[in-house]
């Protein structure tokens, strides 16, 4: 029998409809065949792991960026998220971007995240993680690899360094 | 008045093993506006206060350094000390205290076999044989010692269902192996391993046996001389006890023949610079001052398990399985990790499409704590092609009404991913 549960808001935060349906249906979901930069990320304290894979043409605009891995709901939502955001941006500008990003979802503080680097709506649905301590690493792993990916890291990047 | 009074009084039966719940102040509790429904006791389980209260009376009144002084509370910690030992070696059936070593707990009792024991028997045509079952701490032991000895480490299979290929265990045992060390209960799955046929198969080629009791000391009533174990490694806290303090059993004739694991006081009768008579058995073993309120507690653990009984706790673990089992399969999309006809306290499953952190935040938020991912056996989420599962594990205080809570919960899981 089916027993029903009250809603509940930081829940509802967290699992965003937006963010279901990157974890089902990922973006940019795959190795593709020409990456020409690639790291790979694990969280030691749960087994989740994330390749990305990333190119940049000769105006240092990162135009191919893909992730393959496994890992629970947030984290795949969050690499989708993070491929949608930064394809087609400067290298520069998407490093800025990634550091203030994982900096801002590292803190439990109720701060938004700097839409001015890039203006991208989508990923305040990551802030929700801000009310789960445990789930703040599943968010930043994959843009933590991105930043591996563009060293061409081939050392495995983890969350708990 | 605590429950364990009322026991004294009175036969146990199962309704008093659901009595037992109120000893345990951590279970009764709100996590995030629910009553707590706690299924990680595999992880840690609950202390009683009975436990917690025998910890802080011998902090407050007789904590002192232990076989050293000549005042009072030194012979009181001393007799605290020995007296929890006295306990463990009567709860598991040695044949007296000698054999019975404190250590940090069962990785350290494991660490303790693999580096006194084993690693000066071992060489490049010797062999340790373990099974694909095993938590991390039964694993990487035997690796270190097998990469500094040039020694393989051999793996014995398990089946579908998460339960040792035992006639494939033992064909792999010859006189190259130097020992076999096996769980008897599966962390992750909770498989009981057939440990009567395996040592039998072990001693007939004269290898002796270590068992992994980490997961079956608080669960079923162990018996190390009926086993006819030559190691049994356990921990404090996986039986209603304290971190920090757990047990080895070994067989005296063999523990009196290896040397220390580690230097230190305590563990000496004599020491000059042109050479050192170490203690006899036990504290051959025990460098240092140890985790005297660990064993204090530990022994408080014992008399509390011994008063609800131990075959009182493996019928009421059972029957609240068992009512575990049947409710999981009625759920769609809930696969059952772990049907090993014998099993005990513990259920592992996944939900399809659904990771298992994402079930672990979502009960929680709903005041229900189980473990998710490898629960430390990555061969075994490789062997099961998983990256993880979910896992509710039982102790003497769950109840139908927490299996239940958690069932419910699980539809929650399944409407937020719909």
């Amino acid at each position: 029998m089916k027993k029903s549960i009250p809603e509940n808001k930081s829940l509802k935060e967290l699992y965003r409809k937006l963010i279901i349906n990157h974890a089902k249906h990922p973006l940019n979901f795959g190795k593709p065949e020409n990456e020409s930069l690639f790291a790979e990320g694990i969280n030691p304290l749960c087994g989740d792991k994330i390749r990305v894979y990333l190119n940049i043409d000769e105006n240092n605009i990162i135009d191919k960026l893909h992730f393959e891995g496994t890992g629970c709901a947030i984290s795949i939502a969050s690499a989708s998220l993070m491929t949608s955001t930064l394809t087609n941006i400067n290298k520069k500008k998407a490093t800025q971007y990634v550091f203030s990003l994982i900096n801002n979802l590292s803190q439990t503080n109720p701060s938004k995240i700097d839409q001015s680097i890039i203006n991208s709506q989508e990923i305040e649905a990551l802030e929700g993680v801000k009310n789960f301590p445990s789930r703040i690493k599943c968010a930043t792993l994959s843009w933590q690899t991105f930043l591996s990916a563009l060293q061409n890291n081939n050392k495995i990047t983890t969350t708990e360094r | 008045m605590n429950s364990l009074l009322k026991i004294n009084n009175k036969k146990s039966n199962l309704d008093q093993i659901d009595y037992l719940r109120k000893d345990f102040p951590t279970i009764n509790q709100e996590i995030n506006n629910h009553p707590l429904v706690y299924l990680d006791s595999a992880a840690s389980s609950q202390m009683p206060n009975q436990v917690i209260e025998e910890i802080s009376r011998y902090q407050s009144q007789d904590h002192a350094n232990v076989h050293r002084g000549i005042h009072t509370l030194s012979h009181r910690a001393t007799d605290v000390y020995e007296t929890a030992r006295q306990k463990i070696c009567e709860f598991i059936n040695a044949k007296n205290t000698n054999e019975i070593i404190f250590t940090s707990g069962t990785t350290d009792s494991i660490n303790l076999v693999a580096n006194s024991f084993c690693k000066p028997k071992l060489d490049s045509s010797k062999k340790i044989l373990i099974s694909h079952l095993e938590h991390h701490s039964n694993i990487v032991p035997w690796q270190i010692i097998c990469e500094q000895t040039g020694a393989t480490l051999i793996v014995a299979p398990i089946d579908n269902n998460g339960q040792i290929k035992t006639e494939k265990l033992i064909k792999m045992i010859d006189s190259s192996v130097v020992l076999v060390a096996i769980s008897h209960v599966s962390n992750a799955l909770g498989s009981v391993t057939s440990l009567n046929e395996i040592i039998d198969a072990a001693h007939s080629y004269a290898v002796p046996v270590l068992v992994d009791g980490a997961q079956a000391i608080s669960h079923l009533k162990v018996d190390v001389q009926a086993l006819n174990a030559d190691f049994y490694a356990f921990s404090g806290h996986k039986m209603l006890g304290p971190t920090g303090i757990g047990a080895l059993y070994g067989k005296e004739h063999i523990l009196d023949k290896m040397p220390p694991y580690q230097g230190g006081g305590d563990m000496i009768l004599e020491v000059k610079f042109s050479g050192t008579v170490y203690n006899d058995l036990p504290y051959k073993f025990e460098a240092g001052t140890p985790n005297i309120s660990g064993a204090a507690g530990l022994g408080a653990a014992v008399d509390y398990l011994n008063h609800a009984g131990m075959h009182n706790i493996e019928e009421h673990e059972n029957t609240l399985l068992n009512k575990m089992m049947r409710d999981l399969q009625e759920i769609d999309g809930v696969k059952l990790i772990g049907t090993a006809e014998d099993k005990v306290a513990v259920q592992s499953f996944t939900i399809k499409d659904i990771h298992s952190h994402d079930i672990g935040t979502i009960l929680d938020h709903q005041g229900i704590a189980i473990r998710t991912g490898h629960h430390c056996a990555m061969p075994v989420m490789e062997f099961f092609d998983l990256p993880g599962t979910a896992r509710a594990s039982l102790s003497v205080y769950n109840n139908e009404e927490d299996i239940g809570r958690f069932t419910s919960g699980l539809h929650k899981v399944i409407e937020i991913f719909a």
